[in-house]
This record gives C-alpha cells, sequence and structure tokens, in this order.
C-alpha cells in the first residue's frame, strides 16, 4: 500500500514544569506521515516543534495523546523489547553537529554505538567494514573512522550524524534542524544526500526547520507550528503558494530572497494573534488534504 | 561619488597555530561610503569575520597583521596605541556580534551594560546616562523599558537580547557599524524584525554598516553593495544588482546557484564540489578557488588573477574575465534571473 502512514500522531501535548509554572510547549497536535515521504514542520523558535520531534523518539514524555507508529501505540511501549526494536527502527539526526558528537570518541565508536548497544555485529572485523561501508555512503573517507569529532568541520560533522543515524537500518529519521548551522554551500550538500538516501534506502523524514525556502525544497508536506498548535498542514507547494492561515502568511512573507529586485518591494504582513488566539477554532479541511485553523473570514 | 569614510587598504593577517602559520586575510582592500551598507558574503574560513575584527582591532593573541592601513576619515587605525584605540572602539566604530546570548555579561543587568558603553565615552552624569539607556531600549523596540533595564540577560528571549546588544553598539552613534551574523542564530520572523530595526536606525543616526553574513536572501534586502570572500581574498565586488544579476566569478555563481529559491523545482541542488582549502603555510600558487572550478583555466594553477573590472563600481578576480581567455557561459538559472532584470528595468524605465 503506498498511503500507508507509517506514524500517526494524535493531540500530542507536552508541559514543561517551570517552578511552578506549567507550559504547555505543545499543546494538542495532530498529523500522520506516510511511508517514504517527507513532513516539514516549520515554525518560529519556541513553537514546539523541537519538542514534537523529541516526543516522536521517545526521547521527551508524552504528557497526553498519542503516538502510533505503524498503527502501534508507542506511547505507553512497556518492555525492553518491543522499545529496543522501535528505537532501531527511528533514529534522530540532530541540530548541533558540534554538541551531538562525544568529544572524546572516535568516530568509528559514535557511528557503533547503536550497532553495539543492538548487538548487531558478530565480530569486531564486521563491526569495522560495517562502519566503513557507512563512511562511504554519507560520502566520507573509511580512513576517518579512526579520527575524533574536532578534526572535522561542521558539514562533515553532520555526515557523520547521519552514518549514525543509519547505522540500525532505520525506516523514519526525524531530522532537527540538521543544517541550521551549516553554510549555505554545505547546506545544499547535506540536504542532497539526505534525499539521496531517502530515495536509496525508501525512508521516511520528519523534517524540522526554520529555514522555509530548504523546507519546501524537500518536503512532500509541510505543517506550521504557532504556540504549541498547528494552524496550517498541506502539500508543500500549496501551503507555500495559497496560505490561509495569517500566521502562515506572515512567515511566508518573512523570507528574505535573494532578488534585490523583489526584496526592494517586499512587504512583511506581520502576525497579530485574535483575543482567543485561535483556541476556540478547529481545524477544517480547506481544499484536499489541506487543512487550517482559522474560519472562513481568516479570523483566528 | 560620495565621500569614504572607511577604507581598508591591502590588508593580510595571518595566525600562527600549532600547526603553521594560517594566512586568514590575503591582501584584502574595499571602501564603505558615507551612509552605506556593505555586505560582506563567503563560507566560514573565508576571512570575513577577521577581516572585521581587524578593523576593531579585537583579534586573538596568536594573530599578526602582516601588512595594509585600515583608515577611517584618513587616520590610520593600525598605527594607533592600545589607548587610543580604546576610544574609537564602541565610539567610532562598533560592533554586534553573531551570539547574543555570549555577547552580554549574565551576570550584569542589562541596563548597566548600556550604561558603561555610554559613561566610557561620553562624559555624562550617572542620572544623565540612565536616561538615555531608557531612550536606547525604546528606540530598539524593548517594551516597559525602566522594568527591564533592572533585568538580566537569560530574563530575554533571543531577539530581544539581540535588541540589547544593537542598543549597546548605537549608544555612542558610531560612524561604522560592523554587523558580524547578527541573524544567523534568530528565526525567520526575528530575522525579519532585527534587520528592519537595523535599517531604520541606519537613518536615525546615519552609520555605515559592514554587514557579514551567509544568508544571500539577507543580502539582497539590506546591501547597497555586496564583497564576496574566498580563501582570505574578496574574489568579487559590486552593487548589489551587479552581484545578483551580472556575477562575474564562477564561486559567485556556485554560491547564488546552490541557494533554492520558493520557486526551485531541482531534483537536486547545485553544490559547489569540495572543500575551501586551509590556508596553511606555504599557501599553494595559483587560484585557491581553481580545484573546486568547473570552469578552471590552465593560468589558474600558476598564476593568481587580479582584479578586472567590469564597471566603475563591479570589479571580479578570475581569469575569464582576460580579453584572451575562452568564453564561459553561466548556469542557466542565473542568466534566466539576468533577463528577467533587464526586462523589468526596461518596463520600469518606460
Amino acid at each position: 500500500m503506498p498511503d500507508e502512514n507509517i506514524l500517526e500522531v494524535q493531540d500530542l501535548v507536552h508541559v514543561y514544569q517551570t517552578g511552578n509554572r506549567n507550559v504547555p510547549a505543545v499543546n494538542g497536535v495532530s498529523f500522520s506521515i506516510r511511508k517514504g515521504e517527507t513532513f516539514g514542520l516549520v515554525g518560529e523558535s519556541g513553537c514546539g516543534k523541537t519538542t514534537t520531534g523529541r516526543m516522536i523518539v521517545k526521547l521527551l514524555k508524552i504528557t497526553l495523546g498519542t503516538v502510533r507508529y505503524h498503527g502501534k501505540d508507542i506511547t505507553h511501549i512497556r518492555g525492553k523489547k518491543d522499545l529496543m526494536r522501535f528505537r532501531r527502527e527511528v533514529q534522530m539526526i540532530f541540530q548541533d553537529p558540534y554538541a551531538s558528537l562525544d568529544p572524546r570518541k572516535k568516530v568509528r565508536d559514535i557511528i557503533a554505538e547503536g550497532i553495539d548497544a543492538h548487538h548487531l555485529a558478530a565480530s569486531r572485523q564486521e563491526r569495522d567494514e560495517r562502519v566503513a561501508e557507512l563512511l562511504e555512503t554519507v560520502g566520507l573517507n573509511r580512513s576517518f573512522a579512526s579520527r575524533y569529532p574536532h578534526e572535522f568541520s561542521g558539514g562533515q560533522r553532520q555526515r557523520i550524524g547521519i552514518a549514525r543515524a543509519l547505522a540500525l537500518r532505520p525506516e523514519f529519521i526525524v531530522c532537527d534542524e540538521p543544517i541550521s548551522a551549516l553554510d549555505v554551500s554545505i547546506q545544499a550538500q547535506v540536504v542532497n544526500l539526505l534525499k539521496k538516501l531517502q530515495t536509496e534506502k525508501n525512508l521516511t523524514y520528519l523534517f524540522i526547520a526554520h529555514d522555509l525556502s530548504m523546507v519546501k525544497y524537500i518536503s512532500d508536506r509541510i505543517g506550521v507550528m504557532y504556540r504549541g498548535r498547528l494552524v496550517e498542514t498541506g502539500p508543500a507547494d500549496e501551503v507555500y503558494e495559497h496560505p490561509i492561515h495569517p500566521y502562515t502568511k506572515s512567515l511566508i512573507s518573512a523570507i528574505p530572497r535573494p532578488d534585490p529586485m523583489s526584496e526592494r518591494v517586499r512587504r512583511r504582513v506581520p502576525y497579530v494573534p485574535g483575543p482567543d488566539r485561535g483556541i476556540s477554532c478547529r481545524l477544517r479541511e480547506y481544499a484536499r488534504g489541506h487543512y487550517v485553523r482559522c474560519d472562513e473570514a481568516g479570523n483566528f | 561619488m560620495s565621500h569614504v569614510r572607511l577604507e581598508v587598504k591591502n590588508l593580510s593577517v595571518s595566525f600562527s597555530t600549532f600547526s603553521g602559520r594560517v594566512h586568514a586575510v590575503r591582501g584584502v582592500s574595499f571602501s564603505l561610503h558615507d551612509g552605506e551598507t556593505l555586505a560582506i558574503v563567503g563560507e566560514s574560513g573565508s576571512g570575513k569575520t577577521v577581516t572585521c575584527r581587524s578593523v576593531m582591532r579585537l583579534l586573538a593573541k596568536n594573530a599578526s597583521i602582516d601588512s595594509g592601513e585600515i583608515l577611517l576619515n584618513g587616520t590610520d587605525l593600525l598605527k594607533l596605541s592600545e589607548r587610543e584605540m580604546q576610544s574609537v572602539r564602541g565610539r567610532d566604530v562598533a560592533m554586534v556580534f553573531q551570539d547574543p546570548m555570549t555577547s552580554l555579561d549574565p551576570t550584569m543587568k542589562i541596563g548597566r551594560q548600556i550604561e558603561e558603553a555610554i559613561t566610557l565615552h561620553q562624559k555624562i552624569g550617572r542620572r544623565e546616562a540612565r536616561r538615555k539607556v531608557l531612550e536606547l531600549l525604546r528606540l530598539v523596540g524593548i517594551e516597559d523599558p525602566k522594568r527591564r533595564s533592572r533585568q538580566y540577560p537569560h530574563e530575554f528571549s533571543g531577539g530581544q537580547r539581540q535588541r540589547i546588544v544593537i542598543a549597546t553598539a548605537i549608544a555612542c552613534n558610531p560612524q561604522v557599524l560592523i554587523a558580524d551574523e547578527p541573524t544567523t542564530s534568530l528565526d525567520v520572523t526575528m530575522q525579519a524584525q532585527i534587520i528592519d530595526l537595523m535599517k531604520e536606525l541606519q537613518k536615525k543616526i546615519d552609520t555605515s554598516v559592514i554587514f557579514i553574513t551567509h544568508d544571500l536572501g539577507v543580502v539582497a534586502n539590506v546591501a547597497d553593495r555586496v564583497a564576496v570572500m574566498y580563501a582570505g581574498k574578496i574574489v568579487e565586488i559590486g552593487l548589489a544588482d551587479e552581484i545578483f544579476y551580472d556575477p562575474r566569478h564562477p564561486y559567485t555563481w556556485g554560491l547564488l546557484h546552490a541557494m533554492p529559491t520558493l520557486d526551485t523545482h531541482m531534483s537536486s541542488l547545485y553544490t559547489i564540489p569540495g572543500s575551501p582549502p586551509t590556508l596553511l603555510e606555504p599557501v599553494p600558487e595559483g587560484d585557491a578557488f581553481a580545484p573546486r572550478n568547473a570552469y578552471a583555466l590552465a593560468v589558474d594553477e600558476k598564476y593568481e588573477p587580479p582584479l578586472f573590472k567590469v564597471s566603475d563600481t563591479h570589479y571580479a578576480a578570475t581569469w575569464l574575465l582576460d580579453p584572451r581567455a575562452p568564453k564561459a557561459v553561466p548556469p542557466e538559472i542565473l542568466s534566466k534571473r539576468r533577463e528577467k532584470y533587464l526586462e523589468r528595468r526596461k518596463r520600469d524605465a518606460g
């Protein structure tokens, strides 16, 4: 079935407790991701997109709501066996390639950490061979295995992070702002690599980012988050070309384009939330597959 | 032509490191006119930050300025004593850094930090300085400045912190403001607000801005002129329109081509192959970009190209501009953009 949902997220809530205040960082988010597609999650910092990603890979506690992976509820996975299996199939690529690699480990051991934890290599030789293969897959030299992370540039480190995520032959990868710390020319290299791997290995991505032009380029469908809620979701082209929600419009109007002539006339539309901040609105279908959280008149 | 406020002439900077001498900036020259914004673009390690830190004389201890002059209204900043430089720094030339969390003192209330920037250069009383702090906070769009000035940096969001850093930088109405990737750590909405703020302030206090960034969208928005740096050199410099619609250097072609726009539907993005050179001594002869350059000529391996003149305002360092060079065709997408641009100009004129 080509349209099979690999992941279904329903009414996801995460509450951070800070002192005596409860902050609902994610407040009732629902979406689903089909096998083999890329779902882009965009929004400003603090909108809850990273929190959502982290709950899906079970790095954060799910306060309320359910996450279904292949139709199976993983919210309350019990037992080591099931959890180990889930962790093998779902991997994550982190934002900061400087902070996400252990500086005291060699590249070989960073990449093989999952292989070791899951006892996937029978011998040392097999393990080294697998690491070398992975390095080549992400476009790095095999000999890099015995080096340390500090010897690499940002783009190379991110490739190491990708190799680590691929080590367990996952089906689904959460990419949490994988390119925002990189230079423009390196960003393109990493995005091309991610796209190539997706086709070769039939991967499904949740791509979290705030760089809207890159998200549009890589994603099949996108979701726009604002203050812990999904305000608009639909096919990437459709959402960018016909944004309905005023927040989406504002977000798109804020993107600077590499074109001085259009920059001179571009007007940014600021977003002013309504009095109830759209709490009373529900997601409704505006066009096929295109959902918006605001009413007909654009009130929200 | 308007008055030249800052002129950098043939600047070379090197660092002594454990693995040898690194030539980070190799003969950079440019000028900054009254009230204009010059954007400097390039990859990490291309020397854009080192160039600007040289203007501030804020280089690390292992750096040495090997040659060059930095003239601010005719005075060579490189010849000033550290003491004299201290009175220039912050007053005549100020800087906004990339990371607003590390450029503010976490243990000091933000009002005190801005006040310090004022009293260091101006002989005014405490009360007057306080009044000015509130005025600056209001100017950069911090609401309720009286209460906020008594708070610490961690009580502000990233965007607000950058506003405070900007308030500190403009406290003495500097003639030159250097902004080193001021919006890179911010999201699009914040970025747009900070850029609008900087443009507005630039008009108000009549400062000239050097804007370092690798985001070409931001460049298109803020820049009057653009300098493209590669491996410690300026490889192309010109008016924003000249760089975006009539680029001549293959590296500039690569940069412009690599960035997806909202109407990009290619199956894969263009990338510049390989990575920039390390600039460790001895720096290889010839054009530093040649190994990554699909348009490289035989001459590139031996001789470095000089800056060729394209127009009075536009220069590019590539042998392709030599009359003897074979004609090179830039990527199709760029020629299309140029056509569109010329069409639009014709329409606007007629």
